[in-house]
């Protein structure tokens, strides 16, 4: 809908546009009676919004305000024919919907890949943790460096000769620091060990019980 | 009939995913109890190795650490008899795990004695730094630079004692404390040389330069 279009002004109409109070033209005359004869023309078609009734701008504006601020009741021809635009676009869709019974199969198929998924991914860990129990076998876990410190002799932070006087100090540095670091490992191996030892004492409990 | 005959595929798919989960924490547990293995394993090795390294331990040789440096301030300070005082502390200290030898607290001693050793022959007591030469023996009985070192001051101890019994004109005393010194730098130089052949080479070589790029 757009607004409808006005004549353009001549220089009498500029006139009049000046002095509101000034007489309607002749022009202005004839639009304002094809207004009232689209207007007084009701509409064959109740609801529709007059485009099979005369044509006329102004008067489709306001009859679209009118039908906005109050709408009147579908027409049973035009109730039935928005039903058949409605069951046309159902079952264009239909046609590309699965039935409830392709559902059911889709969602067997689906259930059916997972399980034999999981299956696969059992098997798979059973066997890599068949290769780490191996590896971790008492043979193999004697081989192993032992992750505690125990004392034992500092030879093993001079790579030389101490030199003939003095050094004492530095040495006693070195020693110091090697063996703090030894203690921080220690205590990391001793909570390690005491995690390790709660977590059978629990197995054993439950097992007991 | 024929839908008790057949397995339904809904239950087929939970029990397949019912055993996975079985068979997922079974592997876990089993992992589990591997690794406490290992840990068994070290804390055995440990009870059969001596004491391990221990907060008694790091506390004696924070304390001789200590002293150590004290005995620095007082020998930058031209005080020997302070910085003496300071090092004769340390080896009366108490000892961790007494009844025990521990070989860092061994080592610690001997270069405590060494360094002792120095201090008294700095200031002319030859017989009080042969004294403390040979306490700091007792405490390196194996082949070791500490040994060695040790060895080397009572060489250089025995050299000034030859130099002052000459000086003062006793020349047989002086001969047999020159005899005495080049008995002990021998010995220290065989200990030395025992202990590098003894070093793997890979810890006795400074790390390599990484090459250019």
């Amino acid at each position: 809908m757009t607004t409808p279009d006005k004549p353009p002004l001549d220089r009498h109409d500029q006139h009049d546009l000046d002095d509101p109070d000034a007489p309607a033209s002749e022009e202005e005359m004839r639009a304002a009676e094809a207004l009232r004869l689209a207007l007084a023309d009701e509409p064959r078609e109740p609801g529709s919004l007059g485009r099979e009734n005369l044509e006329n701008d102004a008067a489709d504006l306001a009859r679209a305000v009118a039908l906005a601020h109050q709408p009147r009741p579908l027409s049973s021809e035009e109730h039935r024919a928005i039903v058949a635009r409605a069951l046309s676009d159902s079952t264009r869709t239909a046609r590309t919907t699965p039935t409830p019974r392709a559902s059911k199969t889709r969602a067997r198929a689906a259930w059916g890949f997972a399980a034999t998924l999981s299956l696969a991914a059992a098997v798979a860990l059973a066997v890599s943790h068949l290769g780490d129990e191996r590896a971790m076998a008492p043979s193999a876990v004697a081989a192993a460096p032992v992750v505690v410190a125990h004392v034992r002799s500092t030879q093993e932070l001079f790579h030389e000769p101490f030199q003939s006087t003095g050094g004492e100090s530095a040495r006693i540095d070195r020693i110091a620091m090697a063996r703090a670091s030894d203690l921080r490992d220690n205590r990391f191996a001793a909570l390690m060990a005491r995690e390790a030892r709660e977590a059978r004492e629990n197995r054993g409990a439950r097992g007991a019980r | 009939m024929s839908a008790r005959r057949h397995v339904q595929p809904g239950r087929f798919a939970a029990a397949a995913i019912a055993f996975s989960f079985a068979a997922l924490s079974f592997a876990c547990s089993r992992r589990e109890s591997a690794r406490e293995q290992n840990v068994v394993f070290s804390e055995s090795a440990a009870a059969d190795a001596g004491p391990i390294v221990d907060s008694a331990l790091l506390a004696f040789l924070s304390e001789a650490r200590a002293l150590h440096h004290e005995a620095n301030v007082y020998e930058a300070s031209n005080d020997p008899a302070r910085a003496t005082e300071a090092l004769e502390r340390l080896v009366h200290v108490q000892r961790p795990h007494p009844g025990t030898t521990v070989p860092e607290v061994e080592e610690v001693l001997a270069d405590t004695y060494a360094r002792l050793a120095e201090l008294r022959l700095r200031a002319g007591n030859f017989d009080g730094a042969a004294r403390d030469i040979q306490e700091g023996l007792d405490h390196a009985r194996e082949p070791t630079y500490f040994r060695g070192h040790l060895f080397e001051v009572a060489g250089i101890i025995e050299e000034a004692r030859a130099a002052t019994l000459a000086d003062a004109g006793q020349s047989a005393d002086a001969h047999r404390a020159r005899e005495q010194a080049l008995s002990r730098l021998r010995e220290a130089v065989d200990i030395q040389n025992k202990v590098i052949s003894a070093t793997p080479p890979s810890a006795s070589q400074p790390p390599a330069a990484a090459p250019p790029r």
